[in-house]
């Protein structure tokens, strides 16, 4: 009688160990978990890819300075990237051409226009946090036989990368 | 006699359960460690420079990144589907990071250099 109430006990005291084990692991990898997201280092390019992806789009709509828009055929309008043969993946460009009064002469696009607004949003998010540049430059607008001075105004957002 | 044994076996319980909460904690500070011991970061920084290096770069260009350098030892540099995937310390990449040039970037392995093309 005596050994069966100890073999109970031992039992007992297996099953509480079990679960004392349980209960430390648990804590081990909550704090490795936690400990993974404060020292998950993140190094933050975006901007600088920003600021590439409006060198490039800048010389490939005006190459040395002159913007012919008899070249960019209409179809091209919402799809700039693709014109200048660049990725469009995570990217959002916009570009204004601008007249010698400010009116705008033609608008060029691609991508997701609610980059600009998540940029608002989500201003100072760490990785949520999209690169953007804009710039805007003086250039000659051709179109037709007609050369006339004007301004280009670019945005460019860069969204995460998962 | 019965207390002695009694007292042994609590002894050696608590010295098994010594030894099980140390190994979860150690197994918890490598698994830390590894993530903090900087590999992952190394190779972070090393896609990423190289994918900036490439979209700056102009048709013609060619750069050489030495395979032992201050951020480890580069085992390996693919690129493909428009992505830069590097191998440092055996550390293999699993995403990579993308670029956006419009230009074809190849890379080959030259003595203690990779060299990355772009045409």
């Amino acid at each position: 009688m005596k050994d069966k109430i100890n073999k109970r006990a031992a039992m007992g005291e297996g099953v509480f160990m079990i679960y004392r084990l349980v209960l430390v692991s648990v804590i081990a990898f909550a704090i490795f978990g936690i400990s993974s997201i404060f020292y998950a280092y993140e190094i933050e390019i975006r901007d600088s890819e920003a600021v590439i992806l409006t060198r490039q789009v800048s010389e490939c709509l005006a190459p040395e300075g002159v913007l012919n828009l008899d070249v960019i055929s209409e179809e091209f309008e919402n799809s700039i990237l693709s014109y200048c043969g660049l990725s469009k993946e995570r990217f959002y460009v916009n570009v204004k051409v601008l007249n010698g009064a400010g009116e705008i002469v033609a608008e060029f696009s691609q991508g997701d226009s609610g980059a600009s607004w998540v940029k608002k949003l989500t201003q100072g998010a760490g990785k949520y946090d999209p690169g953007q540049m804009t710039f805007e430059h003086s250039v000659l607008i051709a179109q037709g036989i007609s050369e006339i001075k004007g301004r280009v105004k670019m945005e460019v957002v860069v969204s995460h990368e998962f | 006699m019965y207390y002695c044994d009694k007292k042994g076996e609590i002894l050696n319980q608590v010295l098994v359960h010594i030894v099980l909460v140390g190994l979860i904690f150690a197994i918890f500070v490598f698994a830390t460690a590894g993530r903090m011991n900087g590999r992952g970061v190394k190779q972070q920084v090393l896609e990423k420079e190289i994918a900036l290096l490439i979209d700056a770069a102009e048709a013609g260009m060619e750069f050489g990144i030495q395979k032992a350098m201050i951020n480890g030892v580069i085992n390996n540099i693919e690129i493909k589907e428009g992505r830069v995937y590097v191998t440092v310390e055996r550390l293999v990449a699993a995403k990579g990071y993308p670029y956006f040039s419009k230009y074809s970037v190849s890379v080959r392995s030259e003595g203690n250099k990779f060299i990355i093309s772009v045409r």
